[in-house]
């Protein structure tokens, strides 16, 4: 799926490679970290021709690679993942590891990324950050001079974002080549030098950040202008007084006190920072985690549910934040669209029926648009995008009135995003009532009828996005002090 | 990881993929005809592959379906040895000729015994699955321990002797018969393996189950009761194990409470080799099947060799790992 394609790393200078899902990008990373081997070409290292067989062998050359999904072991201290795989100090005598001179390796590593953690402490514990922080640290522990970085700010705030972004020019300076992969086009003008433009796996455009823009860029990725991300949001809808969710005092682990509604037709979004428990209130309606206080009502029905399943007979649809760990099995398709609809698609209510099972899977792969070659294909062929949607076709196949949506677009290329984006209006239009939330402010913004910031747990504010800025709702999400505005008028 | 792009797979691993189906249906021809060559005069006769081969399959067929059913779940059952010792000890003790210690006596209901025999393992396997589901103990822990309270219950129950002349109308002389050469037992497990493949892969609860083995916080995501889906898996095994066992005391005449034990272990690589066949290394019935018939194959072909029985056994476990080999170096190879 990479023909011909040429790429350039310059020392001292950050790379950005674009492309949508499918394009081809993570089949070059894999080229170079030594997963895959290329059938055609070369990989030159310093103007020799280097053979990459193995990971471990384009380590050793010095390409190290971050994945998107971080390989922190769980159990060991910050100073022993740096370490992981590599030989560690050790004590005279008996050769046992000297954690003492680890740990100052490991915070002496860490301090050349200007990051200060306790390397002593349980990796699983850190923030995302920490986590991204640490797995560049054993990077530079095995001397790389090239640093692939795969959607790196997947999962980091945008504070964490700008952390990351100062290790990286902190690297640069030191003549590291960065080769950067991110969905995210504000973060690659903020950070990259140079860029490189994969369609189809073909190289369709290159070049110098400051010579371009991004519409170019969008236009490049997706082979045709980008009319509109955003579906045309409704004038505000004056229904009188109904609600379809209406949640009061609500209460969980983080969230403490959350009042809000959401009417028929509108599309509610939560911002906040991760932790602020904003997916919390959404498991909590969902039926997957138990509120500890509060009430809720649904369609005027006291909603009180004890899974899943219970939320899905009061009419709710909810797609969960990680579709790797939460939203899919490593099954087919029809397997993961039909999961949601196993006790209809039956013959004699006993036997599953093949044929419509089949006929269900393929008319909402279809409605929704999954390019597949096949219903039976397994889900995790597809990419990034269309599992995606897979996972959206599951929750709207039981026909929800109320759709809980968390992280909707994550790890998604901007055509995908625009095409979620018009079919949540669209079910909106229809009557259905839309809760979502996002990391991705602007997605907020375009998308929203209303949106709601949360904050260590509390609901801190409602923000109406035809007349706010992703600057003062950056600034809500800090809860910086009074620069955030409540507006009445729609809350 | 984002893309599907890749490179076009090489064509050695074009064809790997097209042969791997065919793998276990190969493998086990080569074994078949490879004694069949070896041994034409013993190994080819109608007796042996319907009374040897198939009716030695039968124990370990029906064992090894319940079992499919619960490792779908992404667990084991450990205990599935004890429950058929326990159920069949329980219903043998009725209807036994003579008691315990050797006097005659008059046997009880035949119906009731069954009957109790298949309860006994019901509630076995509603107390594992309590265990593991709603308890929340790793089920290796939970049916291990319980294997070992079920076997021991059994053998309290029967003063650690066999159960001998067990009833000999409708029970041991069907348990012993054949139609037109086929043994009757055979058509037990025929039925019993039917059924599990219909729940797996033709009910709405098999695909919650292969959804609840696949990820089990998807399948909860998606409105699947996922304790209430583990609980009916070994409830069901805990009936099929009593299944065998009643099956194995009717071919016997006498309800031998450790003839079941090496089943557990066996109906597990019976299941992993199932694995390395077909579905993508997920436990699947057609597989176990394959598995079950080659492991016995291999076993009554050898039994025909002068190979010392010890090493008879070493030759059999290590196919078991050559065959699983495959699967696992392409799993080793996916993850990166």
């Amino acid at each position: 799926m990479l023909d011909g394609v040429d790429l350039e790393l310059v020392p001292g200078r950050v790379h950005a490679l674009l492309g949508e899902n499918g394009a081809g990008k993570s089949t070059l990373i894999k080229l170079l970290s030594g997963v895959l081997q290329p059938d055609e070409g070369t990989i030159e290292l310093d103007g020799e021709h280097a053979t990459l067989n193995s990971p471990a062998q384009a380590l050793h050359r010095g390409i190290a690679t971050l994945y998107q999904e971080l390989s922190i072991v769980p159990g060991l201290t910050v100073a022993e993942n740096i370490y992981l795989g590599r030989p560690s100090p050790r004590r005279r005598g008996l050769g046992l590891i000297d954690f003492g001179e680890l740990d100052r390796r490991a915070t002496a590593l860490l301090d050349r990324l200007g990051q200060r953690l306790d390397v002593s402490r349980d990796a699983a514990r850190l923030t995302p950050v920490g986590m991204t922080m640490t797995a560049i640290a054993r990077a530079l522990s095995s001397q790389a001079t090239v640093l692939v970085l795969d959607e790196p700010t997947a999962a980091l705030t945008d504070a964490e974002t700008r952390q990351l972004f100062d290790v990286v020019r902190r690297l640069t300076s030191e003549g590291v080549a960065v080769l950067y992969v991110s969905h995210r086009l504000e973060e690659v003008f903020a950070l990259a030098d140079d860029y490189t433009v994969l369609r189809n796996g073909h190289r369709v455009q290159h070049g110098q950040i400051a010579e371009t823009t991004m519409s170019e860029i969008v236009a490049a990725m997706i082979g045709r202008q980008l009319d509109t991300l955003f579906p045309t949001r409704p004038e505000v809808a004056d229904s009188p007084g109904t609600t379809v969710l209406d949640v009061q005092s609500l209460s969980g682990t983080r969230a403490a006190d959350v009042d809000l509604q959401v009417a028929p037709g509108e599309i509610v979004g939560i911002a906040g920072l991760a932790g602020s428990g904003r997916s919390e209130v959404l498991r909590i309606v969902a039926g997957a985690q138990r509120a500890t206080s509060g009430r809720m009502v649904v369609h005027g029905r006291r909603h009180r549910p004890r899974s899943v399943a219970d939320g899905q007979r009061a009419g709710v649809g909810y797609l969960p934040q990680e579709r790797r760990t939460d939203g899919l099995t490593p099954d087919s398709i029809e397997r993961n669209i039909n999961l949601t609809s196993l006790d209809r698609l039956t013959r004699g209510r006993v036997l599953t029926s093949t044929k419509r099972s089949n006929a269900h899977a393929t008319q909402s792969a279809d409605r929704i648009g999954v390019r597949r070659r096949s219903i039976h294909q397994p889900v995790f062929t597809l990419s990034g995008g269309n599992q995606q949607k897979v996972v959206l076709a599951k929750v709207l196949a039981t026909n929800p009135t109320l759709l809980l949506l968390d992280e909707p677009t994550r790890g998604v290329d901007v055509a995908t995003k625009s095409e979620i984006y018009h079919l949540i209006r669209e079910r909106a239009a229809a009557g259905v009532a839309a809760l979502v939330v996002s990391s991705e402010l602007p997605e907020l913004l375009g998308l929203c009828d209303r949106i709601a910031v949360m904050h260590q747990g509390n609901l801190v504010g409602w923000f109406d996005p035809r007349t706010t800025t992703e600057h003062e709702l950056l600034l809500a999400c800090y809860r910086t002090a009074d620069e955030h505005r409540e507006t009445d008028d729609i809350g | 990881m984002n893309d599907t792009a890749t490179l076009p797979a090489p064509v050695w691993r074009r064809i790997g993929h097209t042969v791997r189906p065919f793998t276990g249906i190969l493998a086990l021809v080569f074994v078949f005809g490879l004694f069949a060559a070896l041994y034409p005069d013993t190994y080819l006769t109608k007796t042996n592959i319907l009374s040897n081969i198939l009716g030695q399959v039968t124990f370990l067929a029906i064992m090894a379906s319940v079992q499919t059913v619960v490792m779908v779940i992404g667990e084991f059952d450990l205990s599935v040895g004890g429950m058929a010792a326990l159920a069949t000890g329980a219903a043998a003790t009725i209807i036994n000729t003579q008691t315990i210690d050797g006097l005659p006596k008059a046997a009880g209901s035949l119906l009731f015994a069954v009957v109790l025999c298949l309860l006994v393992g019901l509630l076995c396997g509603v107390v594992n699955g309590t265990l593991v589901s709603y308890a929340g103990i790793l089920a290796f822990v939970a049916t291990l321990a319980m294997n070992e309270v079920y076997q021991n219950l059994a053998s309290y129950r029967t003063k650690g002797k066999p159960v001998y002349s067990l009833v000999k109308n409708n029970f041991v002389a069907p348990g012993q018969g054949s139609i037109g050469g086929v043994p009757n037992r055979l058509f037990v497990a025929i039925g019993a393996a039917l059924l599990i493949w219909i729940l797996l892969d033709h009910t709405p609860l098999g695909r919650k189950m292969y959804a609840v083995g696949g990820n089990i916080e998807a399948a909860r995501n998606s409105g699947i009761n996922v304790r209430l889906v583990k609980w009916i898996a070994f409830v069901i095994c805990g009936a099929g194990a009593a299944l065998t066992g009643l099956t194995q005391a009717a071919y016997l005449g006498t309800a031998n409470l450790t003839a079941p034990a090496p089943l557990m272990l066996q109906s597990i690589a019976a299941v992993f080799m199932g694995m390395a066949f077909f579905r993508d290394g997920r436990p699947n019935l057609p597989g176990t099947m394959i598995g079950v018939v080659l492991f016995r194959t291999l076993e009554t072909g050898l039994n025909q060799t002068s190979i010392d029985p010890y090493l008879r056994s070493v030759i059999t476990w290590v196919v078991v790992i050559i065959i699983v080999l495959p699967t696992a170096i392409t799993r080793l190879r996916h993850s990166r």
